[in-house]
């Protein structure tokens, strides 16, 4: 119930950045039918909203999250959070779970946006390509690849809140360490990885329907276990060895 | 409420070394002494916001931490709310983690703190805020009640209102209330005994009663006599 409670909260106080990249979103895809008129090749209007949302959505998620903690601490309101009868896992889960929650809406919007782009672009093309055979492709490499995505998406939340937590145990420069933390994370995640490269590539890839590509998906189920740890060892130091 | 030889440092400095007290049930103690004496980090670590270097700190018996909480009502010296929340969004916020927070005794407190619920927190003066900071405690049946400066920077009145309010709602012998302040003439009265901190040690403890009669002076004067 108290994570509920958080989370509730913690969406009521970022209502307004989320209502506004949402009204950005929308912005950025009305932009883009726009222009289907004015280019020869349509299918170039496609790069624009690719380019413009794919990576920086990760990033202002990441840093409404990152500011969300941060704020806690600079404005001192850690001291009635954590006088509440929590524990950090749920203070955690309740402002990862706000910063999960937007990026899914963000996306969705996205996704509902370029999918019509995407329709709209095809259907220009006689011949190409039926109408069924593009919402199947859409559907079913669109989900895989959302999937990979979120997953993602999701682990450098995980991985900074650890690294915001290992900032706040520093006696001062806090912000300095927590970055330098999440660099340090990412460079001992990517060792990992490469480390596992071996037992990666005898598991199985995921084909994609369009054109004969693929993806292994396992880098990415790696990648979200280990931010499951690093969120539950920032849990544990929030409780146990972090002063407010 | 209990120290057991509890040491805080933070990085090289020593907050606290090593306390030894015990603070009986339902009685109301004055936490004195100048700044940089430990009194807030006292109140913090029986809150349970911070962890001891060593020894321990026992709320109704057991460690302070994540199960006390809900026994401890904690008011820090600063604004510890969200400012964009109004005063009734913050009643009810608290209300979702306290289950001993009476609203309607919360409304009554704030109306009679001349508080508005429909006000954001940010637009409110510092009496303000320590006036709504307190209704929220006091509102709330918790065996256990916190102080940190609550008269420290505001105005006459509101200081006036706060110690109206505190000794109206006090339950002695059920409510423990630790309060710690600079302002010892005011509220000297309320005081059932008396712990002076200096450095991090406890220079001297008792029934301010006792003491009084001992020195042969008011606990203001005994004050000024210690921190001179």
């Amino acid at each position: 119930m108290y994570t509920i409670a958080l989370l509730g909260h913690e969406l009521k106080k970022r209502q307004l950045p989320i209502v506004l990249t949402l009204l950005a979103i929308g912005a950025l895809f009305l932009y883009s039918f726009s222009l289907l008129n004015k280019v020869a090749d349509q299918a170039q209007v496609l790069i624009l909203p690719v380019l413009a949302l794919a990576f920086p959505l990760i990033l202002w998620t990441l840093w409404n999250h990152w500011q969300s903690l941060r704020e806690e601490w600079q404005e001192r309101t850690t001291h009635l959070l954590f006088s509440f009868p929590v524990r950090g896992w749920q203070v955690l889960l309740a402002k990862g779970g706000a910063a999960a929650i937007s990026f899914a809406l963000f996306t969705l919007l996205s996704a509902v946006l370029g999918g019509a782009l995407v329709m709209k672009v095809f259907s220009s093309i006689p011949g190409e390509i039926s109408q069924e055979e593009l919402w199947h492709f859409l559907f079913s490499d669109g989900s895989k690849l959302y999937l990979q995505y979120l997953l993602i998406t999701l682990s450098f939340i995980g991985f900074s809140q650890l690294a915001f937590v290992l900032g706040q145990l520093a006696p001062r420069w806090h912000g300095i360490f927590s970055t330098g933390g999440f660099l340090v994370i990412l460079y001992l995640v990517g060792k990992l990885m490469i480390w596992l490269r071996p037992v990666f590539s005898i598991l199985p890839h995921v084909n994609l329907e369009f054109g004969s590509g693929g993806f292994n998906p396992w880098y990415t189920v790696a990648l979200f276990l280990f931010s499951l740890i690093a969120a539950g060892t920032a849990s544990w130091l929030l409780d146990q060895k972090v002063d407010f | 409420m209990v120290a057991n030889n509890l040491i805080k440092k933070y990085g090289h400095t020593l907050a606290l070394c090593g306390l030894n007290l015990e603070i009986p049930k339902g009685k109301i103690v004055a936490l004195l002494g100048p700044n940089g004496s430990g009194k807030s980090t006292l109140l913090k670590l029986f809150a349970g916001l911070i962890h001891p270097t060593a020894g321990e700190a026992l709320v109704l018996g057991e460690r302070a931490g994540v199960k006390t909480k809900s026994k401890v009502a904690y008011v820090p010296e600063f604004n510890h709310l969200y400012r964009w929340q109004t005063v009734e969004e913050a009643t009810r916020f608290a209300m979702k983690f306290f289950s001993d927070l009476d609203y309607e005794l919360a409304q009554k407190l704030i109306e009679e703190m001349q508080l508005e619920p429909e006000q954001k927190i940010g637009s409110l003066s510092k009496g303000m805020h320590a006036r709504l900071k307190l209704a929220l405690a006091l509102a709330r049946t918790a065996p256990v009640l916190l102080l940190d400066e609550p008269l420290s920077g505001i105005d006459p009145q509101s200081r006036r209102k706060i110690l109206t309010a505190l000794v109206d709602t006090y339950r002695p012998g059920e409510q423990t209330i630790i309060l710690s302040t600079h302002q010892v003439l005011e509220s000297e009265a309320t005081f059932d005994q008396v712990l002076f901190l200096q450095e991090g040690e406890l220079v001297l403890w008792g029934e301010a009663d006792e003491l009084r009669r001992e020195h042969n002076s008011s606990i203001e004067d005994l004050f000024t006599e210690i921190y001179q």
